[in-house]
């Protein structure tokens, strides 16, 4: 265990932490698998994991790279009317913001529908296979953080609201055909959650505290 | 207890600079509230979409858009957009303008409620997004040349604007000011013990 020269060993004991909603200090929860810790006084989640779930989050994060690429490449929605026919891809919902003239927007959108979400998927692959080998401290710590602050932005499961909100509302004046990649991207969203489910951030950060032998 | 000297130090795990309460969070927070309700009048007054049929432009608000789907018997979706559109942000920001109320004039009543109220505040958040993915899907898909084409409204950019701020505000406002002002005056002393968190 490294020696920290400027910090006092006794604020540092493993078997405290502090809720991260209300700041009560808890002890650090013994907890069986199935089970979650929620603070007594605030009832935040402190804890919702207990078992190494490395090897199902990694599962999850590749199938979802392998969709979200999919849903990228492959066609979203067809749309027919009076004899015109139109098909767009994922991207083009960004795009044809662009070339309205809402360049701003179209940023949002594409960094809140793919970009983001995708980013997710490859960091959390990244993090997983660094945590079974000897990666340095840093590259763990910079990819871990990377994640929690990109992931209130992922806004997969809004998107897939949104189209079925699109179809009714177009439903009336065409026909529209639904493609591989509108089913390409709703597996993405249930993979990408699922993988995020297995990967609690208290276990993780833990896990990373262990492989690279820091306390506290 | 104020614990300032904790900025000076760093997480020894993760290298984040450490403080006790997030710095000047109430500030921040109503700040990007106020910029918040700035936006949301033009997200409701400009028009969020425009549509060219035949070379007649029709220009929708977002309320207005919600008029039509109840007029065309369109009730559930017009209530999605309804809800996640109009009521949400409403309700997001007058939520976040109590928490803030609370924190400032150090309210002793309901600390749980008002956490749970932020809880679910900061998950709420992402919904109002909806009319904006719903108008760029419209205006990508809805491209027929002079039949028929969709173009996307300023009030579409106003309001995806306004949902970023307001999820700001919320990453902003730290929760456990709410506790703070209980943690001065304990009332129940056993509320306040360290206990076991597992269940």
């Amino acid at each position: 265990m490294p020696s920290h020269p400027d910090t006092d060993d006794e604020m540092w004991l493993d078997e405290r932490i502090a809720c991260h909603h209300c700041d009560l200090l808890l002890m650090r929860p013994a907890m069986r698998e199935g089970q979650r810790s929620i603070c007594p006084r605030c009832h935040h989640v402190i804890s919702s994991q207990s078992t190494d779930g490395t090897r199902k989050a990694l599962a999850f994060a590749s199938a979802a790279l392998v969709f979200i690429w999919l849903a990228n490449t492959y066609p979203f929605l067809a749309f027919e009317s009076t004899g015109l026919h139109n098909m767009i891809t994922l991207p083009a919902a960004s795009f044809e913001l662009y070339r309205g003239g809402q360049t701003l927007l179209s940023v949002f959108v594409l960094g809140f529908i793919v970009i983001i979400p995708a980013a997710i998927a490859v960091i959390l692959i990244v993090l997983l296979i660094a945590l079974t080998r000897r990666s340095p401290r840093s590259w763990m710590v910079f990819i871990t953080r990377l994640l929690y602050s990109l992931s209130p932005w992922s806004m997969a499961e809004v998107f897939i609201i949104s189209v079925i909100v699109s179809l009714v509302k177009i439903a009336a004046m065409a026909e529209v055909e639904l493609g591989i990649a509108f089913w390409s991207y709703i597996l993405f969203t249930v993979c990408i959650t699922a993988a995020l489910a297995y990967t609690d951030r208290y276990y993780l950060w833990r896990m990373i505290a262990d492989k690279t032998h820091v306390r506290g | 207890m104020h614990l300032n000297y904790l900025s000076m130090h760093r997480c020894r795990l993760c290298n984040a600079r450490l403080h006790a309460r997030i710095p000047d969070s109430l500030n921040r927070t109503i700040a990007l509230i106020v910029t918040a309700i700035i936006l949301y009048i033009p997200a409701n007054l400009l028009p969020i979409m425009e549509t060219t049929q035949l070379s007649q432009v029709s220009l929708s608000t977002i309320v207005g858009g919600v008029i039509v789907l109840w007029k065309l018997e369109s009730y559930p979706v017009a209530m999605i957009i309804f809800i996640a559109s109009v009521m949400v942000p409403l309700a997001k920001l007058l939520a976040l303008s109590y928490l803030c109320w609370g924190i400032a004039t150090r309210a002793q009543t309901n600390p749980r409620s008002r956490t749970i109220m932020f809880r679910i505040t900061e998950f709420v958040g992402r919904w109002s997004m909806v009319d904006v993915f719903v108008v760029s899907i419209l205006v990508a898909l809805v491209q027929l040349g002079s039949v028929l084409e969709i173009r996307p409204g300023l009030a579409a950019l106003a309001f995806a604007g306004m949902v970023v701020v307001t999820i700001l505000a919320a990453e902003a406002l730290d929760p456990r000011l709410i506790w703070d002002a209980i943690d001065e005056h304990p009332t129940d002393v056993s509320i306040n013990k360290p206990s076991d968190a597992s269940r």
